[in-house]
């Protein structure tokens, strides 16, 4: 009986999970990631593999991303490169304006043993706690292989599980927190999401303002928006 | 009964442990979290950092490998300035090292040359900050730099002003010299941001009537 317990609370939503931005996702951003931002840029996307993220999670998260610049006008081509198709990169890298890769990681995670005992035994009325914490790194190059911009951003996320913690969280939902404040539901996944979207867009936008100056405006659009102060 | 009240008083023991962490939580709203900047860092270096808080971690440790979370409140709150400022701001420092070193090494350092600086951002007292940031850091690496900032008449600058950035600097520059407001032992050097969704600084060089973009 009690070893069902905890698919019992599972089945009704048992688990609140708290997203916490770390090192660069909550530094602030001026880009707005709906307007056309990246009109006429070809962008490549590659999102490497690695020992947390398996081939199929990298191309969710690839096409992710190609969505995010697609929706801000660039021509967006997706590539998760494997051992067999290093050619198609190498080939695909000369063509784009910009090419970003990301690599996912991560960097802690933290559970303890003895917490999960007393979940159990006291039918989760003490919280079982897990912690993860991954890192995005991201580096973005000009057609030339230029370095443009980097940064690893840093997401921390708390996963409480338990008929208890859920309980409260979820009355502190309904009766106490604003609609910013509230932590139940699928907020971590969606705030994380809004977190890594916007600063990948800051930094990409960052990268082909870069590009630009460094190529003296020479593939800059006719139309660009001045600064409104100049000389 | 005493079950029970052993399950509550667990409970509460949890929550007490978990008033430390810098996540949001019962006692911690999201918008209080968003104004720690916190990384993960190795049991050792947060020692070094907190010896008070954090214990020496074992020379020889042979258990799972001990990290911890350093936070600090930022200076700034979120929304306090706008984002604009507080990107520039909030690296100036750094970024104004960068470009200083990218200007200097495009011009020769004999002979020796004034230098000139001024900003160009939308917001006038982030400008002056700017301003100001790199004439310091120029003066500290030794330079000889100029408080003046070389002015055009209002008719160009009524013409510039309506010109796209990458012609409105170049023209600026040929007239500083056209004008002979800038001299040959002379060279100003310009930081901006070129479009108003970028909270990135960029700067320029002013030489002989010659604009070079840096970065």
């Amino acid at each position: 009986m009690m070893a069902l317990l905890p698919l019992v609370v599972a089945s009704l939503g048992g688990c609140v999970t708290v997203y916490q931005p770390l090192v660069g996702l909550q530094r602030p951003t001026v880009i707005d990631f709906q307007q056309d931002n990246f009109a006429g840029q070809k962008i490549l996307v590659r999102c490497l593999p690695q020992d947390n993220l398996n081939r199929n999670q990298a191309q969710v998260l690839c096409r992710k991303i190609s969505t995010l610049f697609s929706n801000q006008g660039a021509d967006v081509q997706t590539l998760v490169p494997s051992e067999r198709d290093t050619g198609d990169a190498e080939a695909a890298e000369r063509l784009p304006d910009l090419t970003i890769d990301t690599k996912v990681r991560l960097v802690s995670e933290q559970s303890s043993l003895l917490l999960g005992i007393a979940s159990v035994w006291t039918f989760t009325l003490v919280p079982n706690v897990g912690e993860y914490t991954f890192a995005h790194d991201v580096i973005i190059r000009d057609r030339e292989g230029f370095a443009l911009a980097t940064a690893t951003l840093q997401a921390r996320f708390i996963r409480y599980f338990g008929l208890g913690v859920w309980g409260v969280n979820g009355l502190l939902d309904w009766l106490v927190r604003s609609d910013d404040e509230k932590l139940g539901g699928n907020v971590a996944q969606q705030d994380f999401s809004r977190d890594l979207y916007r600063q990948l867009s800051q930094l990409t936008f960052t990268a082909m303002m870069r590009s630009r100056v460094m190529h003296s405006f020479a593939d800059a659009p006719a139309a660009a928006p001045p600064a409104k102060e100049q000389p | 009964m005493e079950t029970l009240v052993f399950l509550v008083v667990m409970s509460f023991v949890i929550v007490l442990e978990r008033t430390s962490d810098p996540s949001a939580g019962v006692l911690r709203g999201k918008q209080e979290a968003r104004n720690l900047e916190c990384q993960r860092i190795s049991a050792a270096e947060a020692h070094a950092r907190h010896p008070v808080q954090v214990p020496e971690p074992p020379a020889r440790a042979t258990g799972a490998q001990v990290d911890a979370l350093d936070c600090q409140r930022l200076y700034m709150r979120e929304g306090e300035r706008p984002a604009r400022d507080e990107m520039v701001l909030s690296s100036l420092r750094r970024d104004v090292a960068e470009l200083v070193a990218a200007a200097r090494a495009k011009v020769p350092h004999e002979p020796p040359l004034v230098w000139h600086v001024d900003a160009f951002y939308p917001d006038q007292a982030v400008a002056a900050k700017v301003a100001v940031a790199a004439r310091t850091h120029m003066a500290e690496l030794g330079l000889t730099v100029s408080d003046r900032v070389p002015l055009l008449a209002a008719g160009d600058i009524a013409v510039l002003g309506r010109l796209p950035a990458q012609q409105s600097y170049p023209t600026a520059c040929a007239r500083y010299v056209d004008q002979g407001v800038l001299g040959d032992d002379h060279v100003f050097m310009g930081l901006m941001i070129v479009d108003g969704r970028e909270g990135q600084l960029h700067a320029g060089l002013c030489r002989r009537g010659q604009w070079t973009w840096l970065r």
